[in-house]
């Protein structure tokens, strides 16, 4: 089978395209009002809600922060409290900053630069939200310790010791781990792969390979 | 291009080119309503992106990097999403279309077909690299649109059309 035997094929006349579409000033612009609409529910859609939503969590972890510091006196409870607070809050601005970054990048995604270039940019895109997650895990042993005060820690029960040590070691490993490994370059690791196919991150995960796929494609492999 | 001239002006080429949106569009969407859609996305992008064109530019050039990238973001996106619905109701357009051509397809028809068939079934960049190719664009061009150098595209190709070509006879067999 010859190439321009196929070539031909490929651009004999075809009454299908006449047909596919016509376009005119006014479809344009109905086609344009549509799309505008559209486009907020894409890539932008769940990053503007991430922001909105953390800058939420920010706001209230903030005010407890204020007045616990300024309204109570000092005392093991305070410093656990406060402690576990500002951990909680610098790891949620760090995630919200990435995501505002992502926003930045989203708009200058430029659809007529090179395909590949374009396509890795979009799929770098689709996992970033990793980044942040990976340092929204960092913040889990926090929750098991922000109320513990001097009443707990001197008087409190062999069982309440169990719990509380299980807890944190557990959390602290987690985190620990899932920061450690959750990332580009662990992704041919079948336990990674596992983890994150288990949790519903299956298009991030299409988005690395992808990646991959743009770098081989690239380098001819 | 932002004003009404300019507006004129992307319209007419895009009716002039827009062989290149339907073949797109067939390469990258599994039924009618998607192509449509992926039709529109493109034309939009297209309007959106239009300040990125110089006229310097080859305009089918420019055309092409914003319809695939357009395309594969938009195949990409529903992949997953419609995997298990699309086949189904291309199993069906499928049957639909055999039924209604059976009293005229020729060999020359059944080789159209296939050809599409087996592009449709490449790797989302293979898929692009081939359309540029029977698109009869030269190396250099495609190089440019895709973002790789001559010498990949030359390696690709040769690659890619062998398994083309046995993807077609087992179809046509």
């Amino acid at each position: 089978m010859e190439d321009e035997y196929l070539k031909g094929i490929w651009n004999s006349p075809n009454n299908e395209i006449e047909n596919f579409f016509n376009i005119n000033d006014q479809s344009f612009e109905t086609i344009q009002i549509k799309k505008a609409k559209s486009k907020l529910k894409s890539l932008l859609f769940p990053k503007t809600i991430g922001i909105l939503l953390g800058l939420g969590w920010i706001s209230f972890m903030f005010m407890l922060i204020y007045f616990c510091v300024l309204y109570t006196p000092m005392s093991v409870g305070k410093f656990f409290f406060v402690g576990s607070f500002s951990m909680i809050l610098i790891s949620t601005v760090l995630a919200v900053f990435l995501y505002v970054k992502d926003i930045f990048i989203i708009k200058q995604i430029d659809n007529s630069e090179s395909v590949t270039i374009t396509q890795r940019k979009l799929a770098t895109l689709q996992f970033s939200i990793m980044k942040s997650v990976r340092i929204l895990w960092l913040q889990l042993p926090f929750y098991t310790i922000w109320y513990l005060n001097y009443e707990l820690i001197v008087h409190g029960s062999i069982i309440f010791w169990i719990v509380q040590i299980f807890c944190t070691g557990l959390t602290t490993w987690l985190a620990v781990w899932l920061f450690k490994n959750i990332n580009y370059e662990n992704l041919n690791k079948k336990r990674v792969r596992n983890f994150m196919h288990g949790y519903g991150f299956y298009s991030v995960i299409q988005s690395l390979d992808f990646v991959k796929e743009i770098d081989n494609f690239k380098n001819d492999r | 291009m932002d004003n009404q001239n300019n507006k004129k002006e992307l319209v007419k080429l895009i009716q002039e080119n827009k062989g290149i949106v339907f073949k797109i569009c067939n390469s990258y969407c599994h039924n009618k309503e998607d192509r449509e859609d992926l039709a529109q996305e493109i034309i939009y992008q297209l309007w959106k992106s239009g300040k990125t064109f110089h006229a310097d530019q080859k305009f089918s050039t420019w055309m092409y990097r914003v319809a695939l990238n357009v395309a594969i973001s938009f195949y990409r996106k529903s992949k997953s999403a419609t995997a298990l619905v699309s086949l189904k109701e291309n199993l069906k357009d499928i049957e639909d279309n055999d039924y209604e051509n059976a009293d005229y397809e020729n060999e020359y028809e059944k080789t159209r077909k296939s050809l599409q068939k087996s592009i449709n079934e490449l790797k989302e960049l293979d898929r692009a690299l081939i359309i540029l190719f029977l698109e009869a664009k030269s190396y250099k061009e495609i190089a440019e649109i895709l973002g790789i150098t001559e010498t990949n595209v030359a390696t690709k190709i040769s690659r890619i059309k062998d398994k083309l070509k046995q993807k077609i006879l087992n179809f046509n067999n």
